[in-house]
């Protein structure tokens, strides 16, 4: 096993056709993203399903369930770097990566769902002729905060332990233009000691600084509901039980992603049965959490006595939203618990069909959440319907174009695993 | 000044490697490059380098910028236009240490890998080493002597290279 030949071979050999065939699909998807984007700029978000109440729909679902997403790849390369978890180092490149290419599917949704998005810059504290200022105690502006600078120490997580691999690039490059690129973006990294050393610390600070960051950017998004008074929005618990849903679907992405890639480029001596083992267990444990956030929501609505959160619970549980509620349920809740079980911890078809499932499990609990809400406030008047348009599932599924396509140039141009550490880790394991 | 910038030796094995560090500390040498394929740990006993400026500068950077946020949000939302919203105070910190957070977090990690980049001297992309092209710190150990050193004795090294097993021994031109 030398990740060097084997995960560098992959980066440097020319694109196998599956993969083209991939980029073409994902390429158009992305393109059918920038139609619907360019139709929504043009003709205004009265083509989607909101209005009164459901002023909130699949943009800001959307916007969530990514966010979400973006958080495991952080927890898997800073929080597990902090906890000394080595199992981290073959799927953390890839992870990483898949946080940025979430946060950048995420980012667009909120400028997306203003109604004049030409005003996006409102939110920034520059000084004006009205001389106005953004709303500071608004969770809505600290999103804009945080997901910044959320997406900043990611880039910059992610680009710092890429170095070290560049330059192994820049090394083996078999072109001179391929040497040129991978040098220049190397910065001229030798492995030389003090490099090590400095780049060691910036890691380790780096993750440090990342690790309150995915604690705190979800909960800044969730508090987004929790400040408001609507039954369903108004509760304390929202900020960890996003929190943990978020790290949930997130490591519920890196299966569905992970999986094909692994057996496509054949990384199993890198990606072994023993990490699958591990995530399904991250999986397992999130999902445990979910389900006792669920429990207590929906408990806590009952014993409230609220006759406004007792109707939104028999709503739910019942009523108009039974359908999707109990499979929100089923998926999140229930399915995870085949991962008590070792063979299915083990089996990649299996963790791979139940995280695709998981992951459309966790866009339909923040479905829930948004819309079902909004359609059934305080009182019967302000009740209403959402429905979805054509454009709202363009935008979702376009996303998807955005968010592979991406991928697809991440596998092609860059070291799929983190082949340093590899080097580090087989070091350690001769000795 | 010498002809050639340093004297650099290749390693298979990190044992050899060690051992060479070891015998050059011990003849006085100070201005030495260790290159390796992955930080080895056993380099810190042979030759100690703790720099915290990294650290250091992240934390200031983190207290100013968090700082400097939580100053500009009470200076906006406090002093220069306070909007009275059911006659709550106006300075609400708890609402404002949120941002202020996330500015230190920003401060602290942009500065952070400025700070990287300067103490590397980076972007580099000539380094005398790289004109040796049997140089590949991806796959060996490599040890670079430099000829600046006040302790450089050509014939030293060399024997101390040839006693540890090298497996190469080449002059890095300037």
């Amino acid at each position: 096993m030398n990740p060097q030949n084997d995960i560098l071979g992959i980066t440097l050999s020319n694109a196998p056709k599956g993969w083209i065939l991939g980029f073409a699909a994902s390429f158009v998807l992305f393109l059918v993203f920038m139609f619907a984007a360019i139709w929504l700029f043009a003709y205004g978000v009265g083509i989607w399903g909101i209005g009164i109440p459901v002023a909130w729909g699949f943009a800001i679902v959307n916007f969530v369930w990514w966010i979400g997403i973006a958080h495991a790849g952080t927890f898997i390369s800073a929080i597990l770097l902090l906890l000394n978890q080595d199992w981290r180092k073959s799927v953390s490149r890839f992870a990483e990566a898949m946080t940025l290419f979430a946060l950048a599917c995420a980012g667009l949704f909120p400028i997306f769902h203003l109604g004049r998005p030409e005003f996006f810059y409102w939110l920034i504290p520059y000084p004006n002729s009205a001389d106005i200022w953004p709303q500071f105690r608004s969770p809505l502006v600290w999103d804009l905060i945080a997901v910044l600078t959320y997406t900043t120490i990611s880039v910059l997580f992610w680009y710092v332990g890429l170095i070290p691999d560049l330059a192994a690039l820049r090394d083996k490059a078999n072109s001179k233009s391929k040497k040129r690129v991978y040098g220049l973006f190397a910065l001229g990294w030798s492995n030389e000691r003090r490099q090590w050393h400095r780049h060691r610390s910036l890691t380790i600070f780096l993750a440090a600084l990342a690790t309150p960051l995915v604690v705190s950017v979800h909960s800044i998004v969730s508090l987004d509901f929790s400040v408001a008074i609507l039954p369903g929005w108004h509760t304390t618990i929202f900020p960890p039980y996003f929190v943990a849903g978020a790290i949930y679907s997130g490591f519920a992405m890196v299966f569905t992603i992970g999986i094909p890639v692994r057996k496509f480029y054949k990384l199993h001596d890198y990606i072994t049965a023993e990490h699958l083992d591990r995530i399904a267990q991250v999986l397992l444990v999130t999902g445990l959490f979910v389900t006792y956030g669920y429990v207590c929501e929906n408990f806590l609505r009952w014993y409230s006595g609220s006759e406004f959160e007792r109707s939104l619970l028999h709503s739910h549980a019942l009523g108009k939203h039974a359908v999707t509620f109990w499979t929100m349920l089923t998926l999140n809740a229930a399915l995870p618990n085949i991962f008590w079980f070792r063979a299915m911890r083990r089996n990649a078809v299996v963790l791979f069909v139940s995280a695709t499932l998981i992951n459309v499990g966790m866009w339909i609990e923040r479905y829930v959440i948004v819309t079902a809400s909004l359609e059934h406030g305080f009182l019967p008047p302000s009740w209403g319907d959402y429905s979805a348009t054509v454009w709202d599932w363009l935008l979702l599924l376009g996303s998807f174009g955005l968010f592979l396509s991406l991928l697809f140039l991440f596998v092609r141009f860059i070291p799929v695993v983190s082949v340093f550490e590899m080097k580090e880790k087989l070091a350690e394991e001769r000795q | 000044m010498r002809d050639y910038d340093a004297m650099m030796a290749c390693f298979a094995t990190k044992s050899q490697f060690l051992t060479a560090a070891r015998e050059l500390k011990e003849l006085g040498l100070c201005e030495l490059d260790y290159y390796t394929p992955h930080p080895v740990a056993e380099l810190e006993e042979i030759d100690p380098f703790d720099e915290a400026s990294l650290q250091k500068s992240m934390l200031v950077a983190g207290v100013f910028g968090g700082a400097s946020a939580l100053l500009l949000e009470y200076y906006l939302l406090a002093v220069d236009y306070p909007l009275n919203v059911g006659n709550r105070p106006p300075a609400s910190w708890p609402a404002f240490l949120v941002p202020a957070f996330e500015c230190l977090v920003l401060a602290a990690g942009v500065t952070g890998f400025i700070a990287f980049l300067l103490l590397c001297r980076f972007p580099r992309l000539y380094q005398p080493v790289f004109n040796i092209e049997q140089f590949e710190p991806g796959e060996a150990f490599f040890i670079s002597v430099r000829t600046t050193d006040k302790n450089f004795d050509d014939t030293a090294v060399r024997s101390v290279f040839a006693r540890t097993q090298s497996t190469g021994v080449y002059d890095v031109p300037h």
